[in-house]
C-alpha cells in the first residue's frame, strides 16, 4: 500500500497564480455582500410584521436600533425535533391586508411557490419551535432613534421587510403608520429648521419677485 | 557616558585585552572607573508609546462611530476595499521579496488575517442581513487559508486553528454542510502544509504546527463531540492511534512527531477507558445508525492505520500494534453491541486490554528509564480504577485483583528472565577466564582508576591528592592474588605512581561517566645544546699500505669471537667403515 504524497511545492508560477485568486476571492466576497443586500431591497418581496423596536446601548454608540419579532413561535412541520442554534425554514405568506402570515417551519424549504425566511431555532417544546431571524437592525440615525420613547402599547407597531431566497432586510419602521424617524425630536428640529429655511426662502423669493426682470418698474413721472 | 557607548568601550576592552595590549588587571581597573548604569532600565519610551497608541487607537475608534451614520455605505465598502487591496499588496511584496518562513513573513500574515477579519465584518454590518459570528469566523478562515501555504506562516496556522475552535465551540457545525465532518474538512486542508514546512526542513515551524494541529484536532474532536447523541470512541480511536503512528513514522529525534506520539498515545488510551463504562455504550446502542460522514471518516483512518503500520512505522513494532489494537477491539464491541447482544463482554475485554496497556508502558519506562512511560502506565491504571468506581458496573476490586495478579506476572516474569541471564553470565564468565598478568594487571588497573575517580577531591583539594595516592598503594598489594604476590616486577614496568597521583583528577559531573584516560606512548624528544653536539671530522684518505698496517690484530689462538679469523683445526683421520647392509644381497646372487 502506497501512503499519498500530499506536498504542495508550487513552482513560482503558480504561486502567484494562487495569489492572484485569492485575492480576487477576498475582493469577490466583499463584493458579494453588497450585492446580496441591494438585490434584497430591489428584487425583495414586500411583507410588514409586527415588530418591537428597541435601543442598542454601546460604548461607542451605535447607527442602528435592535428590532425584535414578538411572533417568534409557531408549529414545527417535520418529525425529527430541530437542534438548538440549528438553521431551520419558516414557512410564511400574506394576508389581504399586506400583514406576514407564518404557517410553521421545517428543516427543510417549502415546495415550489412558498416563500419563507431562514431562523435559527432557539428552543423546541412539544411540537412548538422558537426561532429568531437574521433581520433584527433597523438603520436609523442616531439623532432620530429617540421617536421609540413615543410608542404607546396600543400602538400599531409594523416593520417594512423585504425578503428573498430566506434572507430579509428591514426597509422601515412604523408607528401607526408613521415612519418612526418622524417622531423624533431631530426629525422635528429638522423640519424647524426647514420651515425656517422655507420662510428665509419666501421672503427671498418675495424680494425676488419685486425684482424679477420680467417687471418692468414704473416710470417717474 | 550612554549605554551604548559603555558597551562599545566594554567590547573594545575585551579585545584589547585579549590582544595583550593591556593586562587583564588594568582592563577591570578601567571598567571599576566607569560610571555604573542603573540595574532595571525600564522602558519609558516604549511604554510611553503603547499607552499612547492605545489611547489615540480608542479616540479615532470614538471618533469614527460618532460619525458613522454619516459615512454612506458605498464609502465604507470602497474604504474596506482599498485596505484590503493594501493587504495584499504587502502579503505580494512579501513573497517578492522572498520572505516566506521568517519573521517579516509571519507579521506580514498575521496583519493580513486581521485586516480580512476586519474587512469582512464592515462589509456584513454594512449590508445587514443577519449577523452569525460562526458563519463570520469560517468565511474569515477560508479567506486568510492561502496565505499561510503563500507567505509559509505558522502563526497564521494558530490563528486558523484558533478561529476552527472557536467555530466547533459556538455550534458551527450544526449547521456546516456535512455537520461535524466540516470539522475535518477545514483541518484536513492544513495536512499539506506539514509536507511544505518539512520540505523546507523547517523544525521551528514544524514543532509548532504539530503541537498545534494536534491540541486543536483533539480539541475540535471533544467540541463537536458535545452535541453528539452518543460518545464518538471509536472515531476517537482510530483518530488517536492515526495520529500516533503518524508520529511513529516520524523521527524519534525530531521534535514535532513528541506531540502527535503522545497526544495520540493518550487519546487511544483514553477511548479505551471510555469504552469500559457501561453509559458510554447506551448512546450506541440507542441511535438509529451512525451518520455517512463519520462511517466514512472511520475507515478512512482505519486504511490510513494501515498503510502506516506498513509504510511508516518501521523500527518500533510492538507499541505500534498494541495501540492498533484498541480500534480493533472498540470495532468489534461496537458490532456486538449494535447487533444486539448486550453484556459485560465490551466492559472487560476493554478494561483487561487497558490494563495490558498499562502494564507494558510500566515496563517500557522502567526497563528503558522513561519516565514517562512509567507516569503514562500507572495514569492509566489510576483512571482505570476511578472509572470503574465511577462507572459502578461491577466490583472495583475486579481491577485492582487484576492489576495485582498481572504485576506479580510481570515480577515473576522479570526475575526468571534475570536469574537466566545471571546464570549465562556466570558460565560464560567461568569459560572465558584466563589469570594472565596483563588481565590481572588491567583489573587491577581498572578497580584503582574507579577507585581515584570515586575518591578524587574538588580541584581545590588535589593538594592533598598524592598523599592520598600512597597511603593506597598498600592496599592495592594487599588486593593482589596470592600467586601475584610473589611475581617481581622491574622497576621500568612498574606504574609511576607519584606522576599519577599530583595529576589532579577532575571532579567528573554526576552525569557523566568519564572515560578512562589510556596511557600516552609518546616518548619526548630530547634536544641538545648545539655546542655538545660533535662536529663531524674530516677524514684524509690513507694509502692502501698503510691502511694494512692499520689493520685489526689477528686474535689469539682459541677466541671464541664469531668474527675472528677462524683457527684451522686440525684434520681428523677417517675411519672408513663396512655397512652392514653392504655386503646384502651378494649371497642370494
Amino acid at each position: 500500500m502506497k501512503v499519498p504524497n500530499l506536498t504542495f511545492s508550487p513552482g513560482r508560477g503558480f504561486r502567484w497564480g494562487v495569489f492572484f485568486l485569492a485575492a480576487v476571492i477576498q475582493l469577490g466576497a466583499l463584493g458579494y455582500f453588497g450585492w446580496r443586500w441591494h438585490n434584497i431591497t430591489v428584487d425583495g418581496i414586500p411583507y410588514q410584521w409586527q415588530c418591537v423596536p428597541r435601543l442598542e446601548l454601546s460604548g461607542f454608540g451605535t447607527d442602528y436600533m435592535r428590532v425584535v419579532f414578538p411572533e417568534d413561535t409557531t408549529t414545527w412541520l417535520d418529525a425529527d425535533p430541530p437542534e438548538e442554534q440549528e438553521t431551520i425554514y419558516v414557512h410564511i405568506s400574506r394576508n389581504d391586508q399586506g400583514l406576514m402570515e407564518i404557517k410553521g417551519a421545517s428543516a427543510s424549504k417549502p415546495l415550489i411557490g412558498g416563500d419563507y425566511m431562514e431562523a435559527k431555532v432557539v428552543a423546541f417544546h412539544d411540537g412548538k419551535v422558537q426561532f429568531q431571524v437574521g433581520f433584527d437592525r433597523y438603520r436609523i440615525a442616531p439623532d432620530k432613534s429617540d421617536g421609540i420613547y413615543d410608542i404607546a402599547p396600543n400602538d400599531s407597531v409594523l416593520a417594512s421587510i423585504r425578503i428573498k431566497h430566506g434572507l430579509g432586510v428591514i426597509e422601515g419602521i412604523y408607528v401607526n403608520g408613521i415612519p418612526i424617524e418622524s417622531s423624533s425630536n431631530g426629525a422635528a428640529m429638522e423640519a424647524a429648521r426647514a420651515k425656517q429655511q422655507g420662510q428665509d426662502k419666501t421672503k427671498t423669493a418675495n424680494k425676488k419677485s419685486l425684482v424679477e426682470t420680467g417687471m418692468v418698474p414704473p416710470k417717474e413721472e | 557616558m550612554g549605554k551604548t557607548d559603555k558597551k562599545w568601550l566594554e567590547e573594545q576592552l575585551s579585545e584589547w585585552i585579549h590582544k595583550g595590549w593591556i593586562s587583564a588587571e588594568a582592563g577591570q581597573q578601567i571598567r571599576q572607573t566607569l560610571p555604573a548604569g542603573p540595574a532595571f532600565s525600564v522602558p519609558l519610551l516604549s511604554i510611553i508609546a503603547i499607552v499612547g497608541g492605545s489611547i489615540a487607537g480608542m479616540v479615532l475608534i470614538w471618533i469614527i462611530s460618532s460619525l458613522w451614520y454619516q459615512i454612506s455605505p458605498t464609502a465604507r465598502i470602497v474604504t474596506a476595499a482599498v485596505f484590503l487591496l493594501l493587504s495584499q499588496a504587502s502579503v505580494g511584496f512579501a513573497m517578492f521579496r522572498d520572505r516566506q518562513g521568517t519573521w517579516v513573513g509571519e507579521l506580514v500574515a498575521v496583519v493580513h488575517a486581521l485586516v480580512v477579519g476586519s474587512v469582512v465584518a464592515v462589509a456584513q454590518q454594512t449590508f445587514y442581513v443577519g449577523w452569525d459570528t460562526a458563519s463570520f469566523l469560517v468565511v474569515c478562515a477560508l479567506l486568510c487559508l492561502p496565505a499561510i501555504y503563500l507567505l509559509r506562516s505558522v502563526c497564521l496556522v494558530v490563528v486558523y486553528a484558533l478561529a476552527v475552535l472557536c467555530w466547533a465551540a459556538i455550534g458551527g457545525p450544526v449547521d456546516a454542510p456535512g455537520g461535524a465532518a466540516f470539522i475535518w474538512v477545514l483541518l484536513v486542508v492544513l495536512v499539506p502544509f506539514y509536507r511544505l514546512l518539512q520540505k523546507n526542513q523547517d523544525e521551528v515551524r514544524l514543532a509548532i504546527y504539530s503541537w498545534t494541529i494536534t491540541i486543536t484536532v483533539f480539541a475540535a474532536f471533544g467540541l463537536a463531540a458535545l452535541d453528539s447523541a452518543y460518545i464518538p470512541f471509536l472515531l476517537l480511536a482510530t483518530l488517536a492511534v492515526a495520529i500516533m503512528l503518524t508520529g511513529y513514522s516520524i523521527d524519534i529525534r525530531k521534535a514535532w512527531g513528541v506531540p502527535f506520539r503522545w497526544f495520540g498515545r493518550c487519546a487511544a488510551a483514553g477511548s479505551l477507558l471510555i469504552s469500559a463504562l457501561p453509559a458510554s455504550w447506551y448512546g450506541v446502542a440507542d441511535i438509529q445508525g451512525f451518520h455517512w460522514t463519520t462511517t466514512a471518516v472511520t475507515v478512512v483512518l482505519f486504511m490510513s492505520i494501515l498503510a502506516l503500520l506498513v509504510k511508516g512505522v518501521k523500527k518500533r513494532l510492538w507499541g505500534p500494534v498494541l495501540y492498533a489494537g484498541i480500534p480493533v477491539i472498540l470495532a468489534a464491541e461496537t458490532i456486538l453491541v449494535r447487533n444486539g447482544l448486550y453484556s459485560s463482554v465490551p466492559l472487560i475485554v476493554s478494561s483487561l486490554y487497558l490494563i495490558a496497556i498499562g502494564f507494558y508502558e510500566m515496563v517500557q519506562g522502567y526497563q528503558g528509564g522513561r519516565t514517562n512511560h512509567l507516569k503514562f502506565g500507572l495514569s492509566i491504571l489510576v483512571c482505570l480504577i476511578i472509572a470503574v468506581f465511577w462507572g459502578g458496573s461491577f466490583s472495583p476490586l475486579v481491577p485492582v485483583v487484576g492489576i495485582i495478579i498481572l504485576a506479580l506476572l510481570i515480577f515473576q516474569i522479570r526475575r526468571t528472565s534475570r536469574q537466566r541471564k545471571d546464570t549465562a553470565e556466570r558460565v560464560r564468565h567461568r569459560t572465558e577466564i584466563r589469570h594472565k598478568v596483563t588481565t590481572v594487571r588491567s583489573e587491577r588497573k581498572k578497580r584503582s582508576s574507579h577507585r581515584r575517580r570515586a575518591a578524587a577531591p574538588p580541584v581545590a583539594e588535589t593538594e592533598a591528592a598524592p598523599a592520598e595516592a600512597s597511603a593506597q598503594e598498600p592496599l592495592q598489594e594487599e588486593e593482589l592474588p596470592e600467586w601475584m604476590k610473589e611475581l617481581h616486577l622491574p622497576d621500568s614496568l612498574q606504574e609511576p605512581a607519584a606522576p599519577e597521583a599530583e595529576i589532579p583528577v577532575p571532579a567528573a559531573p554526576r552525569s557523566v561517566i568519564q572515560k578512562e584516560t589510556e596511557p600516552s606512548h609518546f616518548v619526548p624528544p630530547v634536544f641538545h645544546n648545539p655546542d655538545d653536539i660533535p662536529l663531524p671530522q674530516v677524514t684524509v684518505p690513507q694509502p692502501r699500505r698503510a691502511a694494512r698496517t692499520q689493520q685489526p690484530a689477528k686474535p689469539a689462538a682459541g677466541s671464541t669471537s664469531p668474527w675472528g679469523t677462524p683457527v684451522a683445526k686440525p684434520k681428523r683421520e677417517k675411519h672408513f667403515t663396512h655397512s652392514p647392509w653392504s655386503t646384502e644381497g651378494e649371497n642370494e646372487k
